[in-house]
């Protein structure tokens, strides 16, 4: 690995933690498709705005924001309702965050392009009762860098990384309720990180579900972020389905030893189709 | 307000709700099934129908669309290509060609593959309604 000045060291770690791609939720809308061979693709357009560049629960430097806009190209093929691979591949179009200049004022720094791909094999133990059905959920993760690490602002992580997810849902026909735990390990300097979530859901028709969605999330530098809204999914057709949620992070304390940007806000606008 | 304080409420729902949801769930009885699979297979010996347990989301359950609509015989003109779903009930109506005596074997097949267990079936016949556990996978 090249050797890098510590100033662009300490720019790298920055942005370390700053995406969320250690999500569980995995295609076509965490639901889909649970029969044999069956397979899908979904697009999700996600905008996140941080509003503010903290260091721990400190603010370092408020209004100084970091907002990063990205497509999430996502696929999931299922052998048979055990077993499922899937793919998720963000590409940034653009990002932006504001860092303190001189004399008060702001350098913009702007960054786009591929991010790196996760590859997923959900194993799933479906269960079946008289008016509810649900599944236990076990999936290995792996992060794979599409890149080289680069002087200057970059969104993508660039490390390889491993994580486990353990999952359970249930679901009847007029609720849903679904957790999960996720730890992920990355390579060095990336710090590991564990995520939980709770969702719970209710089918206001047969096309249409309503959720609200908490996500907690650690790392080991000491950072955690609550993070919670509401999600709405809709069933346009058997073949075509769409999701929109926004998450607002209720508690954002970020990493104490350096600044990182907090306070944050994600919308997303997903599309899928499945086969 | 503090939006915080929004959150605790949030999550005392998000942790409660769904336990008593669950547990208070209007039950659909087997006499309530019965009822609605009479009001549509009566004197329609070329529709059955399925009680699926756990089938109770459409959005779950569109692959037992595709693969029950492959069975051989399956009549794509009715219902939505042959097959109607009643998530509320957990029924599958399939409608077939008249005249075809329909592969349960081949349906128990298709459910299965849908990632669902197909407890029982009914079948309006010349004597009256037939309710039947479907043929085991070979």
């Amino acid at each position: 690995m090249p050797q890098m000045r510590p100033g662009t060291l300490r720019l790298v770690l920055l942005l370390i933690g700053v995406t969320s791609g250690s999500r569980a939720d995995q295609p076509i809308m965490n639901m889909m498709p649970r029969w044999d061979g069956g397979y899908g693709v979904q697009v999700l357009a996600e905008s996140i705005h941080r509003s503010d560049l903290m260091q721990g629960k400190d603010l370092v430097a408020g209004g100084h924001s970091e907002t990063i806009q990205q497509l999430h190209f996502q696929g999931v093929y299922t052998w048979d309702r055990a077993i499922r691979l899937t793919f998720k591949l963000p590409y940034v179009t653009d990002a932006r965050r504001e860092l303190p200049g001189g004399s008060g004022t702001k350098t913009v720094e702007r960054d786009s392009g591929w991010g790196d791909l996760t590859l997923a094999l959900p194993l799933k133990n479906y269960f079946n009762l008289s008016q509810r059905t649900g599944n236990w959920s076990l999936t290995p993760q792996v992060r794979v860098p599409l890149g080289k690490k680069e002087n200057g602002y970059s969104v993508a992580k660039r490390v390889w990384g491993s994580g486990l997810s353990l999952g359970y849902e249930t679901e009847t026909y007029h609720w849903l309720f679904a957790t999960s735990v996720t730890g992920w390990i990355f390579e060095s300097p990336e710090p590991a990180k564990w995520s939980a979530s709770v969702d719970l859901g209710w089918n206001a028709r047969d096309d249409l579900q309503v959720l609200w969605e908490s996500d907690f999330k650690w790392n080991e530098e000491d950072a955690f972020t609550l993070a919670a809204g509401p999600a709405l999914y809709w069933r346009y057709s058997d073949r075509i389905h769409t999701r929109l949620e926004w998450k607002h992070d209720f508690v954002s304390k970020v990493r104490r030893d350096r600044p990182q940007y907090g306070n944050g806000n994600r919308v997303s606008l997903g599309v899928g189709f499945v086969y | 307000m503090n939006h915080k304080l929004l959150l605790i409420p949030s999550l005392a729902l998000g942790f409660l709700l769904p336990f008593t949801a669950l547990t208070l769930s209007a039950e659909v009885t087997p006499e309530m099934r019965v009822e609605a699979v009479s009001a549509k297979l009566t004197d329609q010996p070329q529709l059955i129908a399925l009680y699926s347990g756990g089938f109770v989301c459409k959005s779950c359950g569109i692959g037992a669309r595709i693969h029950l609509s492959k069975v051989e015989g399956v009549d794509a003109s009715v219902f939505d290509r042959g097959i109607e779903m009643d998530a509320a009930k957990q029924l599958l109506y399939i409608a077939f060609k008249p005249g075809i005596e329909p592969d349960l074997v081949a349906v128990h097949r298709a459910i299965d593959k849908a990632g669902y267990e197909a407890d029982l079936y009914y079948r309006w016949t010349e004597s009256g309604m037939v309710m039947a556990p479907l043929p085991p996978l070979k």
